[in-house]
């Protein structure tokens, strides 16, 4: 038997269920809306009842709303925001020195001071990024795997493109995308207190626990993944980047590296002993303040059941700029 | 495990793509796609997410297959692959949640998508010590090979059709595979190389010799 087949028998005992009657007259009644656009995004707190589909099923349409594809799993997590490229902009900064290391207030100041001198970003404003991600235990693994990809988003990341490849012929794969939670437009009603954001961001998933941990991981990587996918308005950057350092456990980093090599200064989440979590890296350009990757890192790992210490995945952005469309390269 | 695959067709035996050209004008028809495939939708987010997650990821992929219809390539007849891309999507946003229950099953042995499966507390689903090191594995995969090597297994979905479901050339699709591959079959080599020693290629999911 081999690993794919060894595999398929995981979880294999989740049943099929057949939808019933109900469900089925539930999607009707929701396509026949037509305007799926104008269904209410979900909401924190109506999700993580669980069912399957039959007696126990929760059709969620009125909560789904019209959340639309994203783009490949990757990728979707790992965009990166994008600096405002006119003259002038982000650089200003000092990058910080081997004998003048940035503490944490230093660097939340920094980010925030180069994001606002960004400037307002139309929610429609196409975006090239070419992003790499790796995964792999340490750097130098030699089983380590990086791949490659490109793609276009719009800054509300609603709207993505990506080349493939069709019958030998390339095409231009335009498609609706999704993004994270928050919404791009949930955004907006974000608290404005650095500490209040942490606190919203910081509540659970569904099926997840509550710990101090597990909150404070929550808080960052949302953080993280909204800066990610998104090109914010300058306050907002900045007030994010300052809701990161208030994060309880979020340390400095000057000598931090992406994993595609490049240097820079990083907020870090330090996992806890014992609570699995992963060790998070939000690395900035050491000049620039822009976001240039993201790691997370197992630092303790588990050699019995067959985690290492040391395994990682990494996002690094190799490129990206504003374009005036999909496939327009910078 | 192709031949069976497929559900029967007993709503009129047009294809997939028939359907979706039919439903651009009397969108009610869409609702034969709907139960044609979301059960194996549904099974397939569940079983990479937990149910907590699945009944969102299953109706937002519905309601999205929806509002693309109108892109719909008909030359593909059926619709699994385009149902199972835009569900593999929709899950990256779960990202963090589905490998933390990875890293759960290795560690402790139980799984916590697992749990809701079982008539009783006490018959705690605990699984075996190679389920445990492949799911420490799925855990360490970078998403995009993950996806690949699950749509596969899972979704059991052929490597064109994978390459369909997430838009990405065939020969991407073959390197993603092969490399969660090399990493699945490390981690269970370390662990027990006896489980290995049938067979390591099975490459009739690619179709090729």
């Amino acid at each position: 038997m081999n690993e794919i087949e060894l595999l398929s028998l995981m979880r294999n005992d989740v049943p099929c269920e057949e939808i019933t009657p109900q469900v089925e007259q539930a999607f009707l009644e929701a396509i026949a809306t037509s305007d799926l656009s104008t269904f209410p995004r979900r909401q924190r707190g109506m999700r993580g009842l669980r069912g399957a589909i039959g007696p126990r099923a929760r059709w969620r349409l009125a909560i789904a709303g019209g959340l639309i594809a994203a783009l490949a799993a990757g990728l979707a997590a790992t965009g990166i925001r994008v600096p405002d490229r006119s003259p002038g902009s982000g650089g200003a900064a000092t990058a910080p020195s081997a004998d003048q290391p940035l503490t944490l207030t230093e660097l939340a100041y920094r980010a925030s001071a180069a994001a606002l001198q960004g400037r307002d970003i139309s929610p429609n404003q196409w975006v090239y990024r070419e992003i790499e991600s790796y995964g792999g235990v340490g750097l130098s693994d030699p089983r380590g795997v990086r791949t490659t990809d490109a793609n276009w988003m719009t800054a509300n990341g609603l709207h993505c493109a990506m080349w493939i490849r069709v019958g030998g012929r390339r095409e231009l794969s335009g498609r609706e995308c999704g993004g994270v939670e928050p919404s791009y437009a949930q955004l907006s009603s974000l608290p404005s207190d650095p500490a209040a954001i942490d606190r919203y961001l910081a509540q659970p998933g569904p099926g997840e626990g509550a710990t101090t941990a597990l909150r404070n991981d929550q808080a960052f990587f949302r953080i993280g993944q909204i800066l990610n996918i998104y090109a914010l308005d300058p306050k907002l950057t900045a007030t994010l980047y300052r809701a990161l350092a208030d994060i309880p456990g979020v340390t400095a980093l000057n000598d931090a590296r992406t994993a595609a090599g490049q240097a820079g200064v990083a907020f870090v989440l330090p996992a806890p002993p014992g609570s699995g979590l992963p060790q998070d890296e939000l690395i900035l350009d050491p000049a620039s303040y822009n976001l240039i990757g993201w790691t997370e890192i197992d630092e303790v790992g588990d050699q019995v059941h067959g985690v290492p210490a040391g395994e990682m995945q990494a996002a690094s952005v190799l490129e990206e700029a504003f374009v005036s469309g999909p496939a327009v390269q910078p | 495990m192709r031949a069976d695959r497929r559900p029967m067709r007993l709503d009129g035996g047009d294809s997939d793509a028939d359907v979706i050209r039919r439903s651009r004008l009397q969108p009610g028809d869409f609702a034969v796609i709907f139960r044609r495939h979301a059960p194996r939708i549904r099974r397939y987010v569940v079983r990479r997410v937990g149910p907590d997650a699945a009944d969102d990821v299953m109706s937002e992929t519905f309601l999205a297959a929806f509002a693309q219809r109108g892109e719909y390539q008909s030359a593909y007849g059926d619709a699994l692959p385009w149902l199972y891309g835009i569900a593999t999507n929709l899950i990256a946003r779960h990202r963090r949640a589905e490998i933390r229950q990875y890293r759960a099953l290795a560690r402790s042995g139980s799984d916590p998508v697992m749990e809701p499966f079982t008539d009783a507390a006490a018959e705690r689903v605990t699984a075996s010590g190679m389920h445990r090191r492949l799911a420490a594995a799925l855990a360490a995969l970078p998403a995009a090979h993950r996806d690949a090597v699950l749509l596969v297994a899972w979704g059991d979905l052929t490597y064109a059709e994978v390459s369909v479901a997430l838009g990405v050339p065939i020969g991407t699709l073959r390197s993603r595979v092969s490399g969660a591959r090399d990493r699945l079959r490390a981690s269970l080599a370390d662990g027990d190389p006896a489980a290995l020693l049938d067979d390591h290629t099975d490459e009739s999911k690619d179709g090729t010799p």
